[in-house]
C-alpha cells in the first residue's frame, strides 16, 4: 500500500476517532512534514521517548487498577 | 465524542477534506528524505497515535460504554506498541546515515518480532481509534521497508 494513502487512512481515521484536537494536530504535522525543511530529529526524538513512557506508565497503572 | 453509525457522508467528506490539506505541502507527505529521518519521524507518530488512542480508551471504559474486560485486550496491545516504539527510537537515536544498512534490518527485525496489531472492541468510536494506531504501525512498517 502506498505510503501517502496510508498516510491518509491515519489522518482520517485520527479525525474519526475520540482524541483531542491538539493530539489530531501534532501527529498530522509529523505526516505532513516539508521535506524543504530538515526535521529537528532531537526533539522528535525526545517526544517520542516521552509518549512511550507516558503510555508505558498509563497502562501499568490502568492493569493496576483493574486486575483480572 | 461518540461516532454515530450515520457517519458515512462526514466520513468521505473528511477523507476528501485530509486529502486535498495533505496535497497541498509543498512537496507531498510522501517524498522520501532518508530511511532513517522517515523512521523516526513515523515511530513518532505511531507513539503519540498510540499514546491518544490509551488515553481514548481509557476515557471511553470509565464511561461505562466498554467494559473492563473489552478495555484490556486493547490496553494491553497499547503497552506493547509502546514498548517496541521505544526499542525503535533507541536503535534510531544511537543510528546514523551510515549505520542504516544495520539499523533497518534490525528494526525490521524488532517490528516482524513484534507483530503489532491493536484488536478490535465492540464499540465504533473506539474501532476508529484502534483503525487510527493500526493504520499508524503500517505506516512505519512500510516507511522501514
Amino acid at each position: 500500500m502506498p505510503i501517502g494513502l496510508i498516510i491518509q487512512l491515519v489522518t482520517t481515521a485520527l479525525q474519526l476517532a475520540p482524541l483531542g484536537i491538539g493530539t489530531i494536530s501534532s501527529i498530522k504535522l509529523l505526516l505532513s512534514h516539508d521535506p524543504a525543511v530538515p526535521p529537528d530529529l532531537a526533539k522528535i526524538l525526545r517526544d517520542t521517548a516521552d509518549d512511550n513512557a507516558a503510555t508505558t506508565r498509563s497502562v501499568q497503572a490502568w492493569l493496576a487498577a483493574h486486575p483480572q | 465524542m461518540l461516532i454515530a453509525k450515520r457517519t458515512i457522508a462526514p466520513f468521505l467528506l473528511l477523507l476528501l477534506l485530509t486529502s486535498c490539506a495533505l496535497h497541498k505541502t509543498a512537496s507531498g507527505p510522501s517524498v522520501p528524505q532518508t530511511a532513517l529521518q522517515w523512521t523516526i519521524i513515523y515511530n513518532a507518530a505511531l507513539a503519540k497515535t498510540n499514546r491518544a488512542v490509551e488515553q481514548a480508551i481509557e476515557t471511553v471504559e470509565a464511561s461505562g460504554a466498554i467494559s473492563p474486560a473489552q478495555a484490556r485486550p486493547i490496553i494491553v496491545a497499547c503497552g506493547n506498541v509502546a514498548q517496541t516504539s521505544e526499542a525503535v527510537r533507541a536503535i534510531t537515536s544511537a543510528g546514523t546515515e551510515a549505520s542504516w544498512s544495520v539499523d533497518g534490518p534490525k528494526i525490521r527485525g524488532v517490528l516482524d518480532a513484534a507483530q503489532l496489531k491493536l484488536p478490535a472492541s465492540t464499540n465504533q468510536s473506539i474501532d476508529l481509534a484502534v483503525a487510527a494506531a493500526n493504520s499508524a504501525i503500517t505506516l512505519l512498517i512500510q516507511g522501514v521497508k
